[in-house]
Parts: C-alpha cells; sequence; structure tokens
C-alpha cells in the first residue's frame, strides 16, 4: 500500500497538470527512486525534499511547462495538510542505526 | 611446513576474534543503552560467531564443543537472519519466507545431528557439522547482496541530504564483510563436500578471509576519526 502523502502529491499532479492518473503516478514514483526513497514508506518532510529538489526536472521532462509553480503549489498543500508521520522504510532504519554508532 | 601454516593461520584467527569481541560489545553496549534492535541483533552475531569459532577450536573433536558450536552457529546464522530483515528489507513478504526458511535449517542443524546421536563421533563435520556452515553462508550472502542494494538507494538519499553522507559507504563495507564472511565458511564446506582443493590451506585462507571481514565491520560500524574526517570533506561537509 503505498503511502498518504504519495497518495496525496500524484492525485495533485493529476488535477494541475492533465497527466493521467498513470502518468502523474509513475512521475511521483520515478522521482522517489531517484532519491532513494520507498513510495510506501515515503514521509512528508521526505517528500517536500523530493518535490523541491527533484520533482521540477522530472515535470520539465514530461513537458509541463510551470513546473516550478506546481511544485511550488504542491508542496504547499502537503505541508498543510499532510500529517508529519514517521518514516519506517529500511533506509530509514539503515540510516539510523549507522548514524547511532558513528 | 603443515604445522607452520596451522600456527600462522592462528595470528589472523586471534586477530579476527579480538575485533569481533570489540565491535560486538561496543554494539550491545549500545542496544542496552538506546533499546535498539539492529544493534542488539548484530552484536549477538559477532559474539555467537566468536564463542562457535572458539568452542570448534577448543573441542571440535569432543561432544560438548560439537554442541556449543554448532548450537551457536546455528543461532548465529539466526540471529543474522533477524538482524537482515529487520534492518534491510523490513516490508517483504517473501524475505520473511526466507527467514523462516533459515531458522528452520538452523534448528535442522542442531536436531539432526541430536537424533542421530552424533555428538562427539570424529566424523561431526564431515557428516553434520557442515550444515551449521551452510546456515552461516546462506544468512551472509543475503546480507551481502541485500546491503549492496541499499546502498545504491542510500548513495541517492545522500546526495539530497535524506540520510547521513557516509551511511551508504559504510553499507558498502558491511556489504562486503558479508560477501567475505560467506566464502570464509564455504570454502571448507567446498573442500569437504564437492572435492575442489583451493591453493594453500584452506584454514588460512579461511583466517585470512576472517580478518578481513572482521575489519570490514569494525570499519562500518567504528570508522576511524580521520576516515570520517576525510569522507565527510569529499562528501563537502566537514
Amino acid at each position: 500500500m503505498r503511502s498518504r502523502v504519495f497518495e496525496q502529491v500524484s492525485e495533485m499532479l493529476e488535477r494541475r497538470t492533465g497527466m493521467s492518473r498513470l502518468e502523474a503516478r509513475g512521475t511521483t514514483r520515478i522521482a522517489l527512486k531517484s532519491a532513494g526513497l520507498d513510495p510506501n514508506h515515503v514521509n512528508r518532510d521526505q517528500m517536500l525534499v523530493v518535490i523541491a529538489k527533484v520533482l521540477p526536472g522530472e515535470l520539465l521532462e514530461r513537458g509541463v511547462d510551470d513546473a516550478h509553480a506546481v511544485c511550488e503549489f504542491v508542496a504547499s498543500l502537503v505541508k498543510s495538510e499532510s500529517p508529519d508521520e514517521k518514516a519506517d522504510a529500511a533506509g530509514d532504519r539503515i540510516d539510523g542505526l549507522f548514524r547511532r554508532t558513528l | 611446513m603443515g604445522i607452520t601454516v596451522e600456527i600462522l593461520a592462528l595470528v589472523p584467527f586471534g586477530l579476527s576474534s579480538l575485533i569481533t569481541l570489540v565491535v560486538g560489545i561496543r554494539l550491545l553496549a549500545v542496544a542496552a543503552d538506546r533499546r535498539e534492535i539492529p544493534e542488539l541483533a548484530f552484536g549477538l552475531v559477532m559474539i555467537l560467531e566468536l564463542t562457535s569459532a572458539i568452542s570448534w577450536a577448543l573441542g571440535h573433536t569432543t561432544a560438548a564443543g560439537q554442541l556449543v558450536s554448532t548450537l551457536t552457529g546455528a543461532a548465529s546464522a539466526s540471529t543474522l537472519g533477524l538482524f537482515v530483515v529487520y534492518t534491510f528489507v523490513p516490508h517483504s513478504r517473501l524475505a520473511r519466507v526466507g527467514l523462516a526458511a533459515l531458522l528452520i535449517a538452523a534448528g535442522a542443524c542442531v536436531l539432526v545431528p541430536w537424533l542421530a546421536g552424533a555428538w562427539g563421533s570424529e566424523a561431526f563435520y564431515r557428516e553434520f557439522g557442515w550444515g551449521a556452515s551452510m546456515v552461516r553462508v546462506c544468512g551472509y550472502a543475503w546480507g551481502a547482496i541485500a546491503a549492496a542494494q541499499s546502498r545504491d538507494a542510500l548513495r541517492r538519499r545522500a546526495a539530497l541530504g535524506l540520510s547521513h553522507p557516509l551511511t551508504a559507504s559504510r553499507v558498502g563495507f558491511w556489504s562486503i564483510a558479508a560477501a567475505f564472511a560467506c566464502f570464509s565458511y564455504l570454502m571448507p564446506v567446498f573442500d569437504l563436500l564437492a572435492g575442489i582443493t583451493l591453493p594453500g590451506r584452506i584454514s588460512f585462507i579461511s583466517a585470512g578471509l576472517a580478518i578481513a571481514a572482521s575489519s570490514l565491520v569494525w570499519l562500518a560500524f567504528y570508522p576511524p576519526k580521520a576516515y570520517v574526517a576525510w569522507a565527510l570533506r569529499q562528501a563537502g561537509q566537514a
């Protein structure tokens, strides 16, 4: 099951860019993959980094002209509407383990 | 010549044991302090590995030595499997099936010789003892692959500031260490079961692999300050 913030961002992309549901979800998934994140276990703060640093490039590649404006809009909605959940992906567990022993 | 090689093999074995002991105790101390499962699991793996190796070295011809070595070896493989699943693939159903298979195989390593009344037999390793080595081969191979796959994702995360800049390389060290540990257990089994004789004495090569593995584990969990400073400078974070 995908995380709530993944569903929310994909839905907003679909509405704001005219992409199909499949395209919007695929774009979000690709952006998360380039960031080393898992769509099932991404949290709000991680998604905000992806929206700021990765998603604009992915949208421009797909011919969305106002990619930066779309991303700013999506980010503002994510900030106001998504609860800050604790991430529980493998990457978070590994990073936690190696940070604690440094 | 044979005796010289055997004695020389004790040096890397001793060093490897010392590093394993220190890293294991430090990880268990962190686990006790912070109540974290991964540190507890891998700290236990290190201590169980050491107990298994020492009990085998001191008493592999006695029933007690064989029993303790096999029991701790099987427990080590099981705990390693739990560590790999909990840390690297926590949400995978397939991984849980793999873990169940590993636990069953580890249990069989103790149960089968017990049912056959083989403890204390001279042919114990040839007939049963290799089983505990093979479950560890599987556990370490799995860990090496899972860690290598995680390393790529962690590198991408680090580029965006979503993970510590050194985590990916430290996971890489752990992955190579697991691969070395896998081969150090696999070589004597190959020698025994397949009749493949590798150049040099197996014990010496296995001991060399063991010290390489334990050194890499130390580097992964407790990297020297000079290395940390250098790596952070490379990542532009010092």
